[in-house]
């Protein structure tokens, strides 16, 4: 085991953070054309987590959380940290619709599509 | 072209993306492939579960990212000087998945202690994603605090 932490070293900074790009996943649902996106923001507090769309990017940002890290540190493999991602926008995506859901630090945004955009079934009909 | 690849084209109009091809490349931001080329959390890249550790004096704080994971699917076994952490994720996603960077199934990990703690006296609690067991040093064998009483009548 270290005897040094990696986020604390000697001085055991509370404060010191670093950002990273949270791990995420992204599916297409084929009927709708929607997306999803999961994105693990371990130790973050919902109100701290900041989901912005503007000028064709969906922007992504978790601020660090409140836990309590006075002591030695031995071994910091789970640092506090913040979190930062950036995703460009089709035009398709209705914006306006995006949606939100934050649980047990787990961050799921759904991004549907603009109804026009939406993949439309063209009947065939017979020429007799 | 396929009514999926043309929504992959737009959904990310950079032409570096376009030239790519693979749909689970064009959706990254040339921005974010950078910085995650740079800084890519430790949790994505370990089979193990990343876990800190605090000393204050003889407790022991240890937290553990385990974000999204039911409490069912958490076990944590003390012994002695180890601590084994057994963690199950499962992937909840429907559709066609484009980019998969989080991990799910089993993960475990164990970690050795400075000392050895009271197995009876550990807490755990759940809670952002993390997991936190707080441990207590336990009274070192053949170690046993001797109580003073006072003698009957003594005039001590």
């Amino acid at each position: 085991m270290n005897e040094q932490g990696c986020c604390g070293s000697q001085l055991n900074d509370v404060k010191a953070t670093k950002e990273v790009a949270p791990a995420v996943d992204i599916a297409l649902d084929e009927s709708t054309g929607a997306y999803r996106i999961v994105v693990d923001l371990p130790g973050v507090n919902e109100a701290d987590v900041e989901v912005q769309a503007h000028d064709g990017e969906l922007e992504i940002v978790a601020g660090v959380g409140g836990r309590d890290n006075e002591g030695d540190v031995l071994l910091c493999e789970a640092p506090q940290r913040s979190y930062r991602r950036r995703f460009r926008l089709a035009e398709d995506i209705d914006v306006e619709k995006i949606s939100a859901q934050f649980e047990a630090g787990v961050l799921t945004l759904d991004l549907p599509r603009v109804a026009s955009a939406k993949p439309r079934k063209i009947e065939i009909r017979s020429a007799h | 072209m396929s009514y999926q690849r043309l929504a992959l084209s737009e959904l990310f109009n950079d032409p570096f993306f376009a030239s790519l091809g693979s749909p689970a490349r064009a959706l990254m931001h040339a921005s974010d492939r950078v910085r995650l080329k740079r800084s890519m959390p430790v949790a994505t890249r370990r089979s193990e579960i990343p876990v800190s550790v605090v000393r204050r004096g003889d407790n022991l704080a240890i937290h553990c990212e385990l974000p999204g994971v039911a409490l069912d699917d958490i076990s944590v076994t003390v012994e002695g000087e180890r601590v084994e952490i057994v963690a199950r994720r499962v992937s909840k996603q429907e559709g066609r998945l484009l980019r998969s960077e989080r991990w799910c199934g089993e993960r475990r990990r164990t970690v050795q202690l400075p000392f050895a703690v009271a197995a009876d006296a550990v807490q755990a609690h759940y809670g952002e994603g993390v997991l936190t067991i707080d441990l207590a040093a336990a009274a070192k064998q053949g170690e046993r605090k001797i109580q003073i009483n006072r003698k009957q009548g003594g005039e001590i």
